[in-house]
Formats: C-alpha cells, structure tokens, sequence
C-alpha cells in the first residue's frame, strides 16, 4: 500500500529520483576535470559545460590549478573571461600552462550593478567557454545568482563564481558548490552539493611537490654585495645557524634590518 | 545605351520639409516666390509673384527662403540611391539625376519592372518624380519634363518601342532645348514650335543661320555626338541628417530616427562595400547648442537592429540639454570588407564566435567605459610586471595577424620557460605589495614561511637596474605566495599567489 502511494507520487512528478538525473547529466555535456579523484567524486563525472559553479575558499591554495585541465579544454575553441578578478591574472604563466593570452578577456567594472551586468551579457553572448568572477559585494541574493546561472546555462558558458568561505551555509541556485581549504601540501576540496546524488565529499588533491620543495641549504640565502666581506661571512653563518635550529623556516634578523624591523613593525596589519 | 532621368520637379520644397503638403507653403528668393506647393497653388499663388500679392491672396501662407545647398544634399542622396540600380549615375543639376540602365537591365529582367520598382520607390518617401527614358542622355533629359507613360512606352515583352519614342521626341516643345533665348525666340518667330520641325530642316542650312550650338544639340541628341557626362561616385564619407520641425524631446522618440539613419548607413556599406569603425553623431539642439557624441566600433558585419541597442545604450549614459532639432550621423573610418573563404567545418562556426564576441565586448566598452576590458599582450622581458602588457580589448581586424604572431612567438617561450621548469604564480600582485619584516619573520595580512629559493631577477640596468631574489613562501593560511627581497633598498615584496 505504502509502495502504491509512492509510485504515484512519482508518477505525478512530485517526487522524482536523485539517481533519475544521475544519467542525464552524464550523457550531457560534461568536461573532464584532470583529477581522476574529483571526476569520481563528482556524480556528472566532471565539470558541468554550462551553468554556475561556486567556489568557496581563499585566493592562492591553488583555486586555479584545480581548474586549469578545465579551462585547457575549453579554450581550444572560444576564450574565458576574468572578471574582477581579486590579483592580476599573470598571463606569461597562465600561457605556459596551455591558457594562451590572446584568449583572455580581463574585465573591471567600477560598481556591482556594472559587474552583474557584465557578467550576465558575457555569460549569454555564448562567446565565451568559460567566465570566472568575483563580485565586490560577496552576499549576492538569490535572484542574483539564478539570473546569473540562466545567462551561463543559455550562453553555454561554463561560469565559475569564487566566493569567501563563510558563506558555505548559505543557500544558493549554482547546481555545483564546492569548498576550499588549503591542506598540507594539498587542496582539500569539500562538495557542499552536487546534482544526482549525496553530496558531502572531501577530496584531498596533492599539489604540484616542486611548489613545497623544502630547502635545507642555507648557503644560498641572500647576500648582498654592496656590504664588506667580513660582515657578510658574520651574517651568513649567523644565519646557517639560526635555521638550523628552526628546521630551515626562515627566521630573518640582522643587525642591519633591525631599524628597518622597528619601523615597519608598527604598519603591521595584524 | 539606355538613359533613364528622374526629375524631381518639386525638389526644392523637399529638400525643405519632408512633409510639405500639410500646410500652404512657398519658397521665395529675393522677395518673389520661386515656388508653391499643392495647397498654395489652390489659393492662386504662383511663381514669379511678390510676397506682398501673394501675402494679400493668402494670409496663412507660410513662406521658406529658398536653400540651395540643402537641395543639392538632397539630389545627391537621390543619387546614391539610384546607384544601386546602376554603375553609371550623373547629376543634372538642378533637379534631375541620369541612370545608364543597359547594363542594368539583366540583373532587373525587363524595364516595366525597373520603371514600376523606381515609381513606386518614390511614391513611398512622398517625392514627386518625372521620368524620362531614351538612348542618348540628353533625350532622357528632355524626355523626362513631360512624363510619358511606361504603359505606352514599353510593350508586353518589355522592350522599348522605337516608333513611340521618336513621336514622343519629335513632339517635344522646342523651349525645352538647351539654347540661347535669342536663338528660341527667332525659330518659334519662323513657325517652329517642336523639334520635329526642326529635324526636318536641313542641318548645315541651320548651322548656317542659328551658329554651332544647334547642330552640337541635335547631334547629341540623335547620338551621333558623344555627350560625356561627369560621372557620380558614392563620397568618401557619410553624413547624413534628420531634421524635426519643433524637436524632439525624450530619447525614445530618437530611436525612430537613429534607425532611419543606420538603414541609410547600411546601403551607403553596401553599395561602397565596405564596412564602417566609427558612428559620430550629432545633435543640434532647438537653442543652438549642439552636442557631439561618438561610438567606436569592432563588428565585423553590419546588423542593423544590434546596432540600433548599441546607440540606444550609449545614449543612455547622456541627458538631452534640450528639444533636439537635427540628428545627424558622421562616419569616416571604413574598411573594405573582409573577403573570408569560407571553409566547409569549423572556420563558420568560429567567425560566427568572434562575431559574438566583437559584439558583447562592444557593449562592455559602450557600459563600462573605455579602460574597463583589457587583455594581454605578451612581452620579451625579464622582470614579471614587464613581460606582459595590458591593452584595451579591441579587435580591430588589421590587429589580428599581429596578434596571431604574438601568440607563435609565445611558443618557443614557454617552450623555454617549460624546459627551465621555472615555477610561476597564476596570480601577480601589481604593484608588489610591501611585507613587513619584524623579528619572528615576515608578516602579510599573516605569517609567511619561505619555502625555498632565491632565484635571481637581475635586469634593467639600461634604466634602473633591479636585482630581486624570488622565493616561494606559505602564508599562515596555506597559501603559497611569491615573494622577493629587493636587493637594492633591502624590502619585502608580496608579488603574486600560486592560485
């Protein structure tokens, strides 16, 4: 009898399957992401081709490393946007990594109304593969964001929305949401949620290891030609000292810097 | 040859209002009418009186100074119209414009369909128009004062009937002819009144009497002599106007006009085919103020409607001073329109992409203003705040190839920088953010660990020398940040993130 009530539930479309979408997606158009522990995490097998995707951590824990097989792909036949971006996108390396510069579109509107429409217009144009953005004003309500993953979703635009971690509880139309935390020497990656199935995750992708290389010789540690000899033998082996003891952190303090060290100190932002 | 003149009989109070039936109007020049329109002439005004007689017959007559500069715009956008029916157009001034149509005549099947196509043409802007058709163009010329019917001219198969045309020439008045009045007066004297009597004379007994001039017109006019005619070619810019009687005030009545005159702008492109870089508008307020405004342009084919929202989204950022009298539009930038080959796969779908891109990066530009899009531009240069250029994003087509050369040159490059295995930042910081140093170490927003490093960035000594040692370091919060210790004044730098 139960069974009975819920076919029909499920006949009129009032409840459907999370499994039912599971396929669909798949057949659809999905790109790889390169991380073959992502791709099994994720129930479409990849990145969604079109439609928002949110990313929810800090800047430099290696938020575009995650995405550059991605946007490899996407690029071969249209360009990507950046807009508003929090640094300056750096094209020799994005280049060298397969992201060629002629295929970079860097915007910067002044206001929020001007950065949302810009988004929106670059997302239906249809011109573009794929729009990163960031917004000034983090908390963009719920009309906002959906407008925002209709134009991607009509322009075949894959739109990927950095957003800060905090508001990770907050509800949200992107059908995939991913947080970011860098771990050691990795990116841990939480899936808050995902279209066809469970989500919840944790994905832990080891960053490139020459980026963590530990260095233990200390010889090599700057030194400055513009001091006498003797000084610089004194501050060197000061210094081999010191990191000994530390496990090669650095610790910087010469006599030199020190007034240097007193005067800066007071500009210290924590 | 075929010569086909349209003449505007009534040109000079078109060229003053396009809608110069709705009240009695009349031009005057040198205080005597030179011209009436419908309604005047009804109230018995007619060329050639004073103002004073014809304010006396009708006190609401509106009265217009004749502008010959304006007339002679107008007659030259009738013929650029009419050069899209032919390569071969003159002007007549002052009111007439010739067609050479044989060549034409193919590409439109028969000359009924021609006539009826230029008829009704002109019945649609309002203008009258007298036509006349023959083999040489001074028939045409005279042809066209007394308008003959097509119907009667042409037969079914739409060919010309030699037999009707030599009657309609032979009946012309001699007035008509393009002689001295002396001359004019003395044949009409003799009893001569068409130019069929006058064809029936003897040609070397005329010369004789009236001088060269009469024998030079009839052989001109039987074609027996060449009569070259200056030829009309498109300028080489557009400009054109619209006026309002009273003004316009709000900015959606403007779109009407805007749209008028990129439709006009389009078949300008399409008979010059070419393609435009600019529009420069105009606005002559009612006051006598005047506002300019333009807008640059990346599109790579001409539509119309996209470009209507282009304009009706510029105008956006401005205010209307004031009623707007003349709108006028200004275009000098062109360039010939690109001869793509069209390939089978790929390259359409492609150019149809830079297509949509040229398009929406025209909109951001228009929105955002001009120093808000950019790209890049990849530089031979050590330091990395100077191997990488940023421009404005405008793709004008001649910039392509270079743009394409910057992108080989690109390969060996990273093809260099791939073999060194050089770890670089997908984030720069510019300009370097200060760190400060205090004795536990580096602080930014955060502790930061160096990792490991220098390397060594030693360069621009042909200006001020710079020598930094690059080190890879971990923020307190796990990012890996590229810093750098400037050797010269010994500071910290944050320059960019490993994102």
């Amino acid at each position: 009898m139960k069974n009975h009530s819920l076919k029909q539930l499920l006949d009129e479309r009032k409840l459907w399957r999370g499994q039912q979408l599971r396929p669909r997606a798949a057949a659809g158009d999905r790109i790889c992401t390169g991380f073959s522990a992502l791709d099994t995490a994720l129930h479409a097998g990849g990145w969604p081709a079109s439609g928002s995707t949110e990313l929810l951590g800090e800047y430099g824990i290696g938020e575009l490393w995650l995405l550059m097989p991605a946007l490899r792909e996407h690029l071969s036949d249209r360009a990507m946007a950046w807009l508003n971006p929090p640094y300056l996108p750096y094209a020799p390396a994005l280049a060298e990594q397969g992201l060629p510069a002629n295929k970079l579109l860097l915007v910067r509107p002044k206001t929020l109304a001007d950065q949302l429409w810009a988004t929106e217009e670059l997302l239906r144009s249809g011109a573009y593969a794929a729009v990163l953005s960031w917004f000034s004003k983090a908390n963009l309500n719920d009309r906002q964001l959906r407008r925002l993953h209709i134009a991607a979703q009509e322009g075949h635009c894959w739109h990927i929305h950095f957003r800060p971690t905090n508001l990770a509880q907050q509800i949200s139309p992107a059908p995939l949401r991913l947080k970011l935390s860098a771990a050691n020497q990795a990116l841990q990656i939480h899936i808050i949620k995902q279209q066809g199935g469970h989500a919840g995750q944790q994905i832990r992708l080891e960053r490139p290891s020459a980026l963590y290389l530990q260095q233990t010789a200390a010889t090599s540690w700057p030194v400055y030609s513009a001091q006498q000899e003797p000084q610089i033998q004194r501050q060197t082996l000061r210094k081999i000292s010191l990191l000994a003891k530390t496990n090669s952190s650095a610790i910087f303090a010469s006599q030199d810097d020190a007034s240097h060290t007193i005067a800066s100190g007071k500009e210290q932002p924590h | 040859m075929l010569w086909l003149c349209l003449r505007l009989p009534a040109l000079p109070l078109e060229a003053i209002s396009e809608n110069h039936s709705a009240t009695t109007l009349a031009l005057i020049h040198n205080n005597i009418i030179v011209m009436a329109n419908s309604a005047a002439q009804q109230a018995g005004i007619a060329a050639g009186m004073s103002v004073a007689t014809a304010m006396s017959l009708c006190s609401t007559l509106e009265l217009r100074s004749r502008d010959l500069q304006r007339e002679q715009q107008h007659l030259q956008n009738i013929a650029l119209w009419a050069y899209r029916f032919s390569g071969d157009v003159c002007l007549c001034p002052p009111n007439a414009v010739l067609l050479e149509l044989s060549a034409s005549l193919r590409l439109f099947k028969n000359l009924a369909r021609l006539y009826h196509k230029f008829i009704s043409a002109f019945r649609r802007r309002g203008l009258s128009v007298k036509l006349g058709i023959a083999h040489t163009p001074l028939a045409a010329e005279l042809l066209s004062h007394q308008h003959l019917n097509p119907v009667n001219l042409v037969n079914a198969a739409g060919q010309l009937q030699q037999a009707v045309l030599q009657d309609a020439l032979r009946a012309l008045s001699i007035r008509l002819l393009p002689l001295a009045p002396k001359n004019l007066r003395t044949l009409q004297e003799m009893g001569m009144h068409t130019l069929g009597h006058i064809q029936a004379l003897p040609r070397s007994a005329l010369e004789r009497r009236f001088g060269k001039d009469i024998a030079t017109v009839l052989a001109k006019l039987q074609g027996e002599q060449t009569d070259i005619r200056p030829k009309f070619s498109p300028p080489e810019t557009f400009n054109s106007q619209r006026h309002f009687d009273g003004g316009l005030h709000s900015k959606q009545q403007l779109r009407f006009p805007i749209s008028a005159l990129l439709s006009e702008l389009e078949h300008y492109l399409r008979l010059r085919q070419c393609l435009n870089r600019n529009l420069e508008w105009e606005c002559h307020y009612l006051d006598g103020n005047r506002e300019v405004w333009s807008l640059d342009l990346s599109h790579r084919h001409f539509d119309r409607r996209s470009l209507i929202d282009l304009v009706m989204l510029r105008l956006e950022n401005l205010s209307l001073q004031g009623a707007v009298e003349t709108l006028s539009l200004y275009c000098e930038k062109f360039i010939s329109n690109e001869q793509h080959n069209e390939q089978l796969f790929d390259i359409s779908s492609n150019s149809k992409q830079q297509e949509k891109a040229a398009q929406v990066l025209d909109k951001l530009r228009l929105r955002l203003g001009p120093h808000r899009c950019h790209q890049f531009n990849l530089q031979d240069a050590h330091l990395p705040e100077l191997n990488w250029v940023l421009r404005d994003a405008h793709k004008p087509s001649h910039n392509k190839p270079s743009l394409n050369s910057t992108a080989q040159s690109v390969e060996p490059n990273s093809a260099r920088l791939k073999a060194n295995n050089l770890l670089r930042p997908n984030w720069l910081c510019h300009p370097p953010e200060a760190i400060s140093e205090t004795a536990e170490g580096l602080f930014w927003q955060g502790e930061l660990h160096l990792l490991q490093g220098p390397e060594r960035f030693d360069g621009q000594w042909w200006q001020q020398r710079q020598t930094r040692d690059y080190y890879i370091a971990r923020h307190q919060h796990g990012a890996l940040c590229w810093v750098f210790k400037d050797c010269l004044n010994r500071r910290w730098y944050l320059h960019g993130f490993f994102g």
